[in-house]
């Protein structure tokens, strides 16, 4: 249903969209030049989103279909990072080699996300530029510290995935890969077993460069209607046991980062906090089995 | 169980659903697939505001849109129509006239050449609205300082009721309709060693039916036509003929195949509007309207439940005084009539000396609510099971046993003048105790996550009030029968157990039998489908019609065999004598000509009526779900886990098992959704935050319990064909008392109001421990 | 660089049930509309029209997706399968349909072509799929008459006769 200044709802849909005009563009570049040129472009890349705009009143004059540009679709990995193309459909990235190796929490966590169906055509990318809540992608990438790379024909840009919702987007441009930093990542879980009331991710890294000894826990907490807020500490200690032993503790300490604003119309902010806190503290008890 | 005969060949067998091959093979028609020649699109303007005055529309610029073909408006409806539908009170205007009462309702409508057109021409028009004081709850619509949402009284009536029941329009502020009945003395009260009062609320859900609202109308040459996904036609029939100020024998409703109802599609929804837009234009008009206006249509009753009730020390149950206050939303819509029900029902299915009980229709800013699955039962057993629940643990009495205790026993009326309840409820509560191991049960337990077990029966009266119900079944020279009836084809599968019937009385098999196509001017008059009324009412009349037909065949044998009629059976279109086997069809030949035959009979049926009943007709047989739950409680987290739900309905006799079975399992699931998360959100400006279908949850199939099963008991007490008695809303009524009985078990907290989410179960824990 | 071309329409060519289908589509086609309304196969259904309910769900070069969220041009050089398309040439019922059949697995019908296609695509991918696995799949659609139970019942009856008939 749309909203139309104030005369009422309208009960748009894919079924009353206006003539489309069609960009099939075969290169980022080509995507770009497109977008440039367009009045009022929409992109298309797994589809299983975009229907639900239409029914919000989305009205774009041209599509720009992404399903050729393969560039997008591509997985790689060097000894720090893993890169995921933006057309990476969910069915084929959480199973991709690549992925796996890089970050097997990751992409556990990436295969339950969503629905078989949809798993088949919707993409990390488009999972992300949905910005819907409740929509997990942002909520897993955030934790494990993802940046998403954005092109424009004002050049290349980045963005954290915690700060996908900070408005930040730079204008007529295309989200092409995610990059994962790999280096030190020991740890990875996903908790979804009360979504969507509550759900949380997270993660734990060892310091890279030379930082000694110590932890990096980075947590995402998301519910059905709050983009995900991000927890993070630095924690003593060389051994995974260590952290499992402590996690209660841990767990606390990390839920009092959460913003005094988290809460929504199922949730209370106190919920949140004792809820999610447990959740947390027993994905990290269990963090030496893994 | 059964106490019917084992020669039954088409009764109590799963023949394959005879809209099996239409189903399967996608070849089904439903209004929305409904396409004739010239066909334009009608969209609607909706209502961004909650409540509000109607200052000015000025559709100019939408009418001028090329490919627009009319444009529908308070100004644009004549003189001589009346713009208003309603079941009890009408007071639902086609467009909104001088006032919007919540967000979404109809502001104006505008028909085009293509559904594109017509949105873009919504996009155009103008509307000015200077906002009134909005009320989003039954709170906030009782407030005394809150204005009357309907400042003159919109035509209504209150019909007749028998001993005890009564009802008035209006009674006070913002209540449409409050129905109350009263039986034996309050003194009652004074002799009760205790009396607990208890409130609870019931959230309310969206039928979330995966077609549409949906019709296509067509008026020409003084005739309206309408092919409309509605499960009671000629009601509808007669609403748009009142209308439109049409005879009815002028307007026509067809019903194709119904993709799903469970109560919505009652009555006017989309039909005044492609009506109207039909008569302006002369071309057939389809308003199919998307999803998320299904929300703003038509909801299920919030409710607000009071119940005091006096028992003795021993559990004996005495007395209950219940106050409910059910939200109607903007529109009386069926508000009356689920007053009429969750009131009555509320007692439960167990023994009193005195019952009063009043329920009120309160007004709301927000969408209309009307008959859903369960119709008032599922609210009143709500409350009153985990009221029963909690006052045996107060006393000290296993609830089970508080149960048995005040149980109505097998033909004991419900209420003075009521009829006998038709099912041994005590062995239904032992086949789900026995299924789910209460007895001798494991609660609680060492770490974080409790155990507990939580029973309920769920309890309503089935079949509809005083609801007459008449069948034609035909057979043709060929021995291929035609079952004419207003029964709708919602998914129940009613098509197909009514099919069984004629089969069996006839001897033939179901796939010979075919129902013919639901159009008001041929088909048999009947009031709905609704009540789980197919086989106990519409059954009867089937029935009959099924053995006017072969008693008339056997005669007609008779002469033409010259034989007595007591020798003659009739087996697939076949005259048995003894040993002799005559096809009816050289018979039928030689009397008639070639040309052939077509034998047709009638049947009817009817409750009688009953001044002494409170409803004014004994109800016709009682619909009991019985529910048994086993859950685990994370202490820490407030999860929820069901371990195992057991639901069981009693169908009297099934007439087609794993139809039956289908009506339990889907039932059950739907109280399942209400019980764990499914709920409109309303906030208090009358937003509904969750109107769409993806934020909106319905259970999926990994939502179901580990260990999930229904049990079909069929006790053979119905007044229905063969001891049955109706299904399909018997195990949505125990579902949430069950659960919240389980959870009191396993971690001693009450959740009084649904849905029982994680948050409310550790609330209720901290407050506990506080 | 090459400027891209806007397209106002699109010569669509795919094959539908088996059928070659050439045919200028406007871009803002979905594929459902395609389908129930230029070609007339009703049996693809409308339900939530946001790609939640699966009611439109086709097999597209095997791949259950909404055809709400399909727009016909995307399925240019591809193979798709609607209900229609499932019965064999006499017009009988396929082993999916009439185990669906068989466990009276549907009500009122409306989701029922998007179930069956859905289980044709995880049948056509594991043909003994774990009782978790079929209701990990049938997950991705709402039926909301039958509680799931025959459904999935009924997708176990498929694989089973299904598995029986391969290995004969």
């Amino acid at each position: 249903m749309q909203l139309v200044s104030s005369a009422g709802l309208i009960p748009t849909s894919a079924r009353s969209l206006p003539k489309l005009k069609l960009y099939e563009p075969r290169t980022v570049a080509e995507a770009l030049d497109a977008l440039g040129r367009a009045a009022n472009p929409v992109l298309l890349s797994g589809g299983t989103d975009l229907v639900a705009r239409f029914n919000e009143g989305l009205s774009p004059g041209e599509l720009i279909n992404l399903a050729h540009v393969a560039e997008l679709r591509t997985v790689s990995a060097d000894a720090r990072y893993l890169r995921i193309g933006a057309a990476v459909t969910h069915g084929a990235g959480c199973s991709h080699p690549t992925v796996r190796e890089g970050a097997p929490g990751f992409a556990h966590a990436w295969s339950r996300i969503s629905n078989p169906r949809i798993r088949f055509r919707a993409t990390l990318g488009g999972n992300l530029m949905a910005l819907r809540p409740r929509y997990e992608g942002a909520l897993l990438l955030s934790a494990i510290g993802a940046e998403l790379e954005f092109a424009s024909t004002a050049g290349a840009s980045k963005l954290a995935a915690a700060d996908l919702w900070a408005g930040r987007i730079p204008p007529r441009s295309l989200l092409t890969a995610i990059t994962i930093d790999t280096g030190g990542l020991a740890w990875y879980a996903y908790e979804r077993s009360m979504r969507p009331l509550i759900t949380l991710a997270a993660c734990l890294r060892r310091p890279v460069d030379g930082g000694g000894a110590g932890w990096r826990l980075r947590c995402a907490v998301g519910t059905e209607y709050l983009h995900p807020a991000l927890l993070e500490l630095n924690l003593p200690g060389t051994e995974l046991r260590e952290i499992a032993s402590a996690a209660k503790d841990i767990a606390d300490q990390a839920f009092t980062q959460l913003p005094s604003d988290f809460f929504d119309p199922v949730a209370t902010r106190a919920y949140c906090v004792a809820a999610g806190s447990v959740l947390l503290a027993r994905q990290l008890a269990g963090a030496e089995r893994v | 169980m059964s106490t019917v005969a084992s020669a039954l060949k088409q009764v109590g067998s799963s023949v394959p659903r005879s809209d099996a091959r239409a189903k399967l093979g996608g070849q089904a028609l439903y209004g929305p697939d409904i396409n004739l020649p010239g066909m334009l699109h009608a969209k609607l303007l909706r209502s961004p505001r909650a409540h509000a005055r109607v200052v000015s529309i000025d559709a100019s610029a939408a009418r001028a849109m090329p490919g627009v073909r009319a444009v529908l408006t308070r100004d644009d409806i004549p003189a001589h129509v009346v713009p208003f539908y309603g079941y009890y009170i009408k007071d639902q205007p086609m467009v909104a006239l001088d006032t919007v009462r919540y967000i979404g309702d109809i502001v104006c409508a505008v028909v085009a050449e293509s559904e594109t057109v017509a949105v873009q021409a919504l996009q155009v028009i103008k509307v000015v609205y200077a906002g009134l004081p909005v009320a989003a709850s039954i709170e906030a619509a009782l407030a005394d300082d809150f204005p009357a949402l309907f400042e003159t009284a919109p035509a209504g009536i209150v019909p007749p009721y028998g001993a005890g029941a009564s009802a008035a329009l209006r009674p006070r502020k913002n209540v449409c309709y409050e129905f109350a009945y009263q039986t034996g003395s309050a003194d009652a009260f004074a002799r009760c060693d205790h009396v607990f009062e208890d409130e609870f609320r019931f959230s309310r859900m969206t039928h979330y039916h995966l077609e549409p609202f949906v019709s296509v109308a067509h008026a020409r040459a003084g005739q309206i036509e309408v092919w409309a996904s509605c499960q009671n036609p000629f009601p509808l029939r007669k609403e748009i003929a009142r209308m439109f100020k049409r005879p009815e024998n002028r307007v026509t409703v067809h019903v194709p195949y119904i993709g799903g109802g469970f109560g919505s599609k009652n009555n006017v929804k989309t039909e005044a509007v492609s009506v109207m837009l039909s008569l302006m234009t002369g071309q057939p008009v389809r308003l199919c309207l998307t999803m998320e206006e299904s929300f703003l249509t038509n909801t299920q009753h919030a409710a607000i439940l009071r119940l005091q009730t006096g028992v003795m020390a021993d559990g004996t149950l005495v007395a209950r005084d219940s106050e409910i206050l059910l939200d109607a939303g903007a529109y009386s819509d069926a508000s009356p009539l689920v007053a009429e029900k969750a009131g009555y029902r509320v007692p439960g299915p167990y023994r009193w000396s005195h019952i009063n009980s009043r329920c009120a229709c309160v007004m709301t800013n927000t969408a209309p609510a009307g008959p859903f699955r369960g119709f008032g039962g599922t609210q009143a057993s709500w409350a009153s099971e985990s009221q029963l629940d909690m006052i045996a643990r107060r006393l000290g009495i296993d609830p089970y046993q508080m149960r048995k205790h005040n149980l109505l026993k097998l033909g004991e009326p419900f209420m003075p003048g009521e009829s006998g309840v038709d099912s041994d409820m005590q062995a239904g509560l032992d086949i789900v105790c026995e299924a789910i191991g209460y007895h001798g049960r494991q609660r609680g337990g060492a770490g974080p996550k409790k155990r507990g077990i939580g029973l309920a029966i769920g309890f309503k009266d089935g079949g509809g009030v005083n609801k007459p119900a008449q069948a034609r079944v035909k057979m043709t020279t060929n021995g291929d029968v035609f079952l004419h009836c207003g029964t709708v084809e919602i998914g129940q599968g009613a098509h197909t157990t009514l099919a069984q019937l004629v089969a069996e009385v006839l001897g033939t098999r179901t796939e010979r039998v075919s129902f013919a196509k639901i159009n008001t001017d041929f088909t048999p008059f009947d009031q709905g489908t609704n009540a789980s009324s197919a086989v106990a009412v519409m059954g009867r009349a089937v029935m009959r019609a099924a053995e006017a037909l072969k008693r008339q065949i056997l005669e007609f044998a008779a002469l033409e065999m010259n034989a007595p009629v007591g020798e003659l059976t009739l087996d697939d279109a076949v005259i048995v004598r003894g040993v002799q086997r005559q096809p009816l069809m050289p018979l039928v030949m030689r009397h008639f000509g070639g040309t052939g035959y077509e034998f047709s009979a009638d049947g009817y049926f009817k409750p009688p009526l009953d001044h002494h009943a409170p409803l004014e007709a004994q109800c016709v047989f009682w619909e009991i779900g019985w529910g048994a739950v086993e859950v685990e409680v994370d202490t820490e987290t407030g999860k929820l886990d069901i371990l195992k739900l057991v639901a069981s309905g009693d169908t009297g006799r099934s007439l087609n098992p794993l139809v039956c079975k289908g009506q339990e399992d889907g039932a059950a699931v739907m109280g399942l959704g209400q019980t764990l998360f499914e709920r409109m959100i309303y906030d208090d400006a009358g937003r509904l935050l969750n109107g769409d279908p993806l934020t909106y949850r319905v259970p999926l199939a990994e939502d179901l319990p580990r260990d999930f099963i229904t049990i079909t008991q069929e006790q053979g007490h119905g007044p229905g064909p063969f001891g049955s008695k109706g299904a399909g809303e018997a195990t949505i009524l125990p579902i949430a008392s069950a659960v919240a009985n389980a959870v009191h078990d396993a971690i001693g907290v009450r959740i009084t109001e649904l849905p029982i989410t994680p948050v409310k179960i550790l609330e209720a824990l901290q407050r506990a421990q506080a | 660089m090459s400027e891209a071309a806007a397209l106002d329409g699109y010569p669509l060519q795919c094959h539908v049930n088996g059928q070659l289908l050439r045919r200028d589509v406007p871009i803002e086609r979905t594929l459902a509309d395609l389908l129930h309304d230029d070609l007339g196969l009703t049996g693809t259904k409308l339900g939530c029209s946001r790609g939640v309910c699966g009611a439109c769900v086709t097999l597209v070069d095997g791949a259950p997706v909404a055809s709400c969220s399909t727009f016909a041009f995307q399925v240019n050089g591809c193979a798709v399968l609607s209900i229609e398309g499932l019965a064999s040439g006499d017009g009988s019922l396929g082993v999916i349909q009439q185990a669906f059949v068989a466990r009276s697995a549907f009500q009122c019908g409306y989701c029922t072509a998007g179930m069956v296609l859905l289980t044709k695509a995880l049948l056509d991918r594991d043909a003994d799929p774990s009782h978790d696995t079929i209701v990990e799949w049938i997950s991705s659609n709402v039926c909301r008459c039958t509680g799931y139970v025959l459904i999935i019942e009924a997708v176990q009856e498929a694989a089973r006769v299904l598995r029986a008939g391969s290995a004969a």
